[in-house]
């Protein structure tokens, strides 16, 4: 699935989230997300999906706002839209939150056991600006020289073979520039026509 | 009420405990969860403040009364509080097996309540027509028969018994027994 079809998807979420943002305006930001309640030491169970508000309201605020309940009741229809990985069977899951605010929107995909995360962010209206972005460790037994991480910041796709965890189909990412977090940690930031978001994209 | 007063076409308001999650083994912690029955659409509640109020609290409140949730536990029970125009009945039901227990009281009279349980007996079919007969103009001495609540079930107070057709019991017991924490006393069980 490319990334603009679920992006696409989505829409109806981020034109309520903006419909509740102008209708409270103590509101900062609606949050979207599917993430893990319960874990048994062995595998995540299904995830949950809630909508969060942040700003100086009070909850109470939102409940003359329709559109405030309708993202509620329907925020899941919208968000199992994404290709994200949720088996407790599987390796690896990954947890999903959606945040709009008055300027734009951030899709994350967080994996839960890694220090792993994929990003799309735009602003409004539509995907005007649209960025994508991947948080990315170097591998283990890997060491970047001061040369390197030098090079890897004004040349990051010569580098990025050494820093994926994962190792499969980082050639069709396009990395355009990179920021060093610290040491270990870059966030990379790739080509829009990069396609970010497809299931497995980044596991074996 | 306020939300069967904003929107006329529901007809009853249930709040309940689901288990989203069953391993085999044992079920994970309940979610409360409101539901509105009636011919409205969802989308008509939107206009209805006390419809997200609700939704938004109803843990909290639910979660005061007392029922066994606890995963590790030999048993789990299953809540509803269904409120409509005219009453209210709380009911707990145990998630694998055929006992419940019930509240139920009209908004008209709310201090007049009607308590039951329902549940099937230790040996089952095991009763004589006599002893059935017994039973119903008697029902205080069913309950010494009863599997699931065996031993504690005389502190109750039954007043009346219906045997149904599938062969559970409907006891009704003494508005002044104290119903809910019944789980107390199952914990030998």
């Amino acid at each position: 699935m490319p990334d603009s079809e679920y992006l696409t998807g989505l829409q109806p979420f981020v034109e309520k989230a903006l419909e509740i943002l102008r209708c409270t305006p103590s509101v900062d930001r609606v949050v979207g997300r599917f993430a893990f309640a319960d874990f048994d030491g062995n595998s995540h169970t299904s995830p949950e999906c809630s909508v969060l508000y942040e700003g100086t309201h009070a909850d109470e605020d939102l409940d003359t706002v329709p559109a405030a309940r309708r993202l509620e009741r329907t925020a899941a229809s919208y968000l199992s839209m994404v290709p994200f990985n949720i088996d407790p069977a599987c390796g690896y899951q990954e947890t999903l939150s959606l945040s709009i605010d008055r300027t734009g929107a951030a899709l994350k995909i967080h994996c839960v056991d890694a220090p792993y995360e994929r990003t799309i962010s735009w602003s409004h209206p539509g995907f005007a600006q649209l960025r994508k972005f991947i948080k990315v460790v170097v591998r283990k037994g890997v060491e970047l020289t001061a040369h390197q991480k030098m090079e890897m910041l004004t040349n990051p796709a010569r580098h990025f073979e050494k820093l994926l965890i994962p190792y499969a189909h980082r050639k069709l990412l396009k990395p355009i520039a990179a920021k060093a977090m610290d040491d270990n940690t870059y966030i990379v930031e790739l080509s829009p026509s990069t396609k970010l978001l497809s299931k497995n994209t980044y596991h074996i | 009420m306020e939300v069967l007063r904003g929107s006329p076409r529901t007809e009853r308001a249930v709040g309940q405990t689901i288990y989203a999650y069953h391993d085999g083994y044992h079920h994970a912690a309940p979610q409360y969860e409101v539901l509105f029955e009636g011919a409205h659409v969802d989308e008509d509640l939107d206009m209805v403040p006390a419809a997200r109020r609700l939704e938004r609290t109803a843990e909290l409140y639910l979660s005061k009364v007392p029922l066994t949730t606890d995963p590790g536990y030999v048993y789990q029970e299953r809540l509803f509080l269904s409120i409509g125009r005219d009453g209210v009945y709380l009911t707990i039901e145990w998630t694998s097996e055929p006992y419940q227990r019930r509240i139920a009281w009209t908004h008209a009279d709310p201090h007049r309540v009607r308590k039951s349980v329902e549940t099937r007996l230790a040996d089952q079919g095991g009763l004589t027509a006599h002893q059935r007969t017994v039973f119903r103009k008697e029902p205080a001495r069913l309950l010494e028969k009863l599997v699931v609540i065996d031993d504690h079930l005389p502190m109750f107070k039954p007043i009346d018994a219906a045997e149904r057709d599938d062969g559970t019991w409907l006891i009704e017991l003494d508005p002044l027994a104290d119903i809910l924490p019944l789980h107390d006393h199952l914990e030998e069980f």
